[in-house]
């Protein structure tokens, strides 16, 4: 059955316990972090940093408006960390969700590179890549014992809930519908759709690009085939001419030269 | 940064290798098989150039679980793709040389084979000889495709990327050819290695580079027309802060000077020992504009 955990910024007071409560419960190490003018702490996720909140401030109609968002990794259908991953160490659980096989990972940091959202990152000591993994981690594994994840069992006012996805689907949609009929016309659900549907999805009261979310994300290697002919013709041919002029026909001349000349 | 230099010098020196032999191996086969001793002295020159590539690219890497790549085949990873492609070329090479070690003993002890052992080394290099050409071009073409299938814009958004990287691994291999002959002629006479042909291949260079200029173009116009993301990334490149990298240690030093010494090359009268100085210099400025070209944009997309 395809799961996913539900983000709605209607019930989120931002008190970060969801962050703490994975670091706990994944045995990561707090990070040094310096002021940086935000909420926001740590500054960006990493290895050992798999959940943060983000703090966004808009203006909408002169008045600042200050926005939440769950920060981790989207768990796409169509994830393309898994595509590009050469040995195979990333796939998706029998949930949906998208997982590192930590014994499995070589550290080439491919996926690092083709996440579109950014949130995957190598541990440089470790030599592997890592990110949250919706607490279905070696060990660590909740959903195997019948529990939700960590950040969602925590969160105080319900803002974070784990379920079918297609339960959750309708319960976000039903909020971007009463958002739209408050005043928030731009209200959407992300993730219902992008990237063949994704197992985060987020209720947001305006358009993705006010939460810094790309408006259409694309799998990494949607492109290949035209880069591939881009590449292959341009090898191939392109640069064989300068060879086809200097050796193949000058060598021809010369050789019609000399048979003129024994004539 | 995830991909640092290892990554860089990695895509440079693989492209270079596979540059190096697709050049040498087309100089031989347009001129029918004439120049066999180049294209054996082109290969000679490009495996270690391989070789270097695979031992930056190890140290990124968990070295010791690199196995975990040769038990997996997936053609959509760029990564898979080049593990297997070096597997196949250095293989390929490495029969190569041993078949052409038989072919020379034979050649000179024409009693100790009962068989036509000479005859049959050749042609069977000659078959490994071409598999060499076609996965050659699929181990420099794939450097650029490696970056472009991945989320970030500077490498993502034109397929233009490949194109350049591929047309700079051919500038490259061709200089690394010139700047190997040019050694091997000032130092013996023994292998046959002409200053014609020398001059020829530095000609091809020069055509190459006004194609990677041409292609160079393209890029940053389509990058700029993209604008977003993409525009910023251009930005860095064109006035931020890898400015001098690209500028002086790619397009002057892989383009603007190679093309103005092999002008002066070709349309000033000098000595000899002159023009093989201008050429070499051309050569040896264009492998290090190379570098710079894939350090400048490896470093650019992550920014």
């Amino acid at each position: 059955m395809s799961k996913a955990i539900l983000f709605d910024l209607t019930k989120c007071t931002a008190c970060r316990a969801c962050q703490v409560a994975c670091k706990q419960w994944n045995e990561h190490k707090a990070e040094e972090t310096s002021n940086w003018g935000s909420y926001e702490n740590p500054k960006e996720l990493s290895a050992e940093t798999w959940l943060r909140m983000r703090f966004i401030e808009v203006e909408r109609e002169n008045k600042l408006d200050w926005l939440f968002l769950r920060n981790s990794c989207m768990h796409c259908e169509q994830a393309s960390c898994a595509v590009v991953c050469p040995v195979g160490a990333i796939f998706k659980t029998e949930e949906g969700f998208v997982h590192v096989d930590q014994d499995w990972c070589i550290g080439c940091a491919n996926c690092v590179m083709a996440c579109p959202f950014g949130v995957i990152h190598k541990d440089h000591h470790k030599m592997r890549a890592n990110k949250c993994s919706a607490c279905t981690s070696v060990g660590y594994n909740r959903l195997a014992d019948g529990k939700e994840p960590a950040c969602v069992t925590t969160c105080p006012t319900g803002a974070l809930e784990y379920g079918d996805r297609d339960e959750l689907v309708a319960k976000g949609l039903a909020v971007v519908d009463r958002l739209k009929a408050n005043g928030y016309p731009n209200a959407y659900l992300y993730g219902e759709k992008e990237l063949g549907g994704l197992h985060l999805l987020e209720v947001l009261d305006d358009a993705p690009s006010v939460y810094g979310l790309p408006e259409n994300p694309q799998v990494a290697t949607k492109d290949m085939v035209s880069n591939w002919l881009s590449s292959l013709v341009t090898a191939g041919v392109v640069t064989a001419i300068p060879f086809w002029l200097l050796f193949k026909r000058k060598e021809k001349a010369k050789a019609e030269s000399s048979n003129r000349g024994g004539a | 940064m995830y991909w640092g230099w290892q990554i860089w010098v990695y895509l440079a020196t693989a492209g270079m290798a596979g540059g190096a032999y697709f050049a040498g191996f087309l100089v031989n086969v347009f001129t029918g098989w004439k120049h066999r001793t180049f294209f054996r002295v082109a290969t000679v020159t490009a495996v270690p150039f391989g070789i270097v590539g695979v031992l930056a690219l190890l140290l990124d890497i968990n070295a010791l679980r690199v196995w975990h790549l040769f038990v997996s085949f997936k053609p959509e990873a760029m990564i898979s793709i080049a593990t297997w492609i070096l597997t196949i070329w250095l293989t390929v090479c490495f029969i190569m040389f041993l078949a052409w070690l038989l072919e020379w003993d034979a050649k000179n002890n024409p009693d100790k084979y009962s068989y036509n052992m000479e005859g049959g080394m050749s042609k069977i290099s000659k078959v490994l000889a071409w598999i060499g050409f076609i996965v050659s071009i699929i181990l420099f073409g794939y450097t650029g495709v490696l970056l472009a299938n991945t989320g970030l814009p500077l490498w993502s958004t034109t397929a233009l990327l490949p194109a350049l990287f591929s047309v700079s691994a051919v500038s490259t291999g061709i200089a690394l050819l010139v700047v190997v002959s040019l050694l091997i002629t000032s130092r013996t006479k023994k292998l046959s290695i002409s200053h014609s042909l020398v001059h020829r291949l530095a000609e091809a260079d020069a055509i190459v580079i006004v194609v990677e200029t041409l292609v160079l173009i393209a890029f940053a116009v389509w990058l700029a027309i993209a604008g977003g993301e993409a525009g910023t990334a251009l930005s860095a490149l064109l006035t931020g802060e890898l400015a001098v990298m690209f500028w002086v240690g790619f397009v002057l030093l892989a383009l603007l000077l190679p093309i103005a010494l092999d002008l002066l090359h070709k349309y000033k009268e000098m000595e000899d020992k002159t023009a093989a100085w201008i050429i070499g210099l051309s050569a040896a400025s264009v492998i290090i504009g190379g570098f710079f070209l894939r350090a400048v944009i490896t470093i650019g997309g992550q920014l």
